[in-house]
């Protein structure tokens, strides 16, 4: 893939350049949602503002909102657009990339905004029960890799497809991300034990050697907060001090509320993980 | 080492990674890649730590195979290498030693939480490392900062 940015020359009036640095500032919201890292964002969007026809973009990006300033024969604006809701989507970020290469010269801010109103329209591409299961899956396939047993792979499966659904349900409520991920530990951390408790005669018919640990420690893995936690060291390596210090605290954040979920499971039922 | 524990960690990161892509929305034709990417990381760090290398080590190696790896998959397919490096590197990621540090407080275990936490930012640290040398190798304009 080449960086190569494709230039566009345009006399923008100061009304027109304010409309296509939004729709710029747009592109680079939805990247940022949707799991891109600092330098990426800011890519796709000098990107789009060269199609424009915009001359200098300066954007700083980080993961609470983007300021962008446009420059374009004697003329400059700024705009700030706060970013709120991090929804790790693949296919969005896909999308965006493609759509910023492929945009023709010369496009227009409205031409932009409706292919962005397209890109938002698109929901998620599994139906929610396969993501449940395929999360379970996953978490399950965590406590055989930690060392767990086929009754842990069970236990974990139960309890993490049981929070992603609650997870799913309470993302559509716009729920904020740390009582979220409280909660859903909690549930799976909950499933997980008593269906290892259900399994318990098991361990004798099939002599199997099970442990609580594996499976409770496992189930709960769907929360931590994978993609932020890279994109921040990855900003940081990038010299993008203050979008990877962000990030790294969100990621604390969720990770603390991790294990505060966890908690109150092992004070209800009384029983130690490490 | 046996073949069927290597068969049997394979398979579990493949599940791993292909279950994670599916929560981040990856498009159904790129998540056998995913899939593959991931296990190819997770069999280098299993098979380097059974082998007795240090854990940052492993996991730096590990890391680095997967940015290389994702790269030459984002490429064959013109994709942004992002969709492959960070699903890849999921089983990488040390949740349970960074969520157990507040467990270990909790039981008044101060050393072994400081340990846990020790751990997981290094574990972390060697990640970056790995995925950020990849991408140093690769990516010339990388190098240099842009003006």
């Amino acid at each position: 893939m080449s960086r190569a940015i494709r230039r566009f020359q345009r006399t923008f009036t100061q009304t027109e350049l304010g409309t296509a640095l939004h729709a710029v500032l747009r592109v680079g919201v939805l990247v940022l949602r949707s799991g891109a890292a600092s330098f990426r964002t800011h890519e796709v969007m000098a990107r789009c503002a060269a199609v424009l026809g915009i001359e200098q973009l300066e954007a700083y990006v980080t993961p609470t909102g983007i300021i962008a300033s446009a420059y374009s024969g004697g003329e400059h604006r700024t705009q700030i657009m706060q970013v709120r809701g991090l929804a790790v989507d693949m296919n969005r970020v896909i999308a965006l990339e493609l759509l910023s290469r492929t945009l023709p010269l010369g496009t227009e801010a409205a031409q932009l905004n409706a292919h962005l109103d397209e890109i938002e329209r698109q929901g998620m591409l599994y139906p929610r029960w396969v993501v449940a299961l395929m999360v379970g899956l996953a978490c399950g396939a965590f406590s055989v890799i930690i060392g767990g047993s086929w009754l842990e792979f069970a236990a974990a499966l139960g309890g993490a497809a049981t929070a992603q659904t609650l997870r799913m349900a309470m993302i559509q409520r716009h729920f904020s991300p740390v009582p979220l991920v409280v909660v859903c530990a909690a549930l799976a951390a909950g499933v997980c034990y008593g269906l290892l408790r259900l399994f318990a005669p098991l361990y004798v018919t099939f002599g199997i050697q099970a442990s609580l640990q594996n499976g409770v420690i496992a189930s709960v893995l769907l929360l931590v907060p994978g993609v932020p936690l890279v994109t921040s060291l990855l900003d940081l390596v990038h010299l993008d001090l203050v979008s990877g210090l962000s990030r790294g605290i969100y990621a604390v954040l969720i990770l603390v509320s991790i294990a505060v979920g966890l908690l109150v499971v092992l004070l209800l039922t009384g029983f130690s993980i490490v | 080492m046996g073949v069927e524990t290597l068969l049997l960690q394979a398979l579990m990161a493949l599940l791993a990674t292909v279950g994670f892509a599916v929560l981040f929305n990856v498009p159904p034709r790129l998540l056998a890649a995913c899939g593959l990417v991931g296990m190819g990381g997770h069999l280098v760090r299993f098979s380097l730590l059974q082998n007795g290398t240090a854990p940052v080590l492993a996991a730096y190696l590990g890391a680095l195979f997967i940015g290389v790896m994702g790269y030459a998959v984002s490429t064959r397919y013109k994709l942004p290498r992002l969709v492959f490096t960070v699903t890849g590197i999921i089983t990488m990621i040390p949740g349970i030693p960074a969520y157990e540090v507040l467990l270990f407080f909790y039981e008044g275990n101060i050393n072994g939480g400081l340990a846990s936490g020790v751990y997981a930012l290094l574990i972390s640290g060697a990640v970056a490392a790995g995925l950020s040398t990849a991408r140093l190798l690769i990516d010339t304009d990388l190098r240099h900062m842009q003006p």
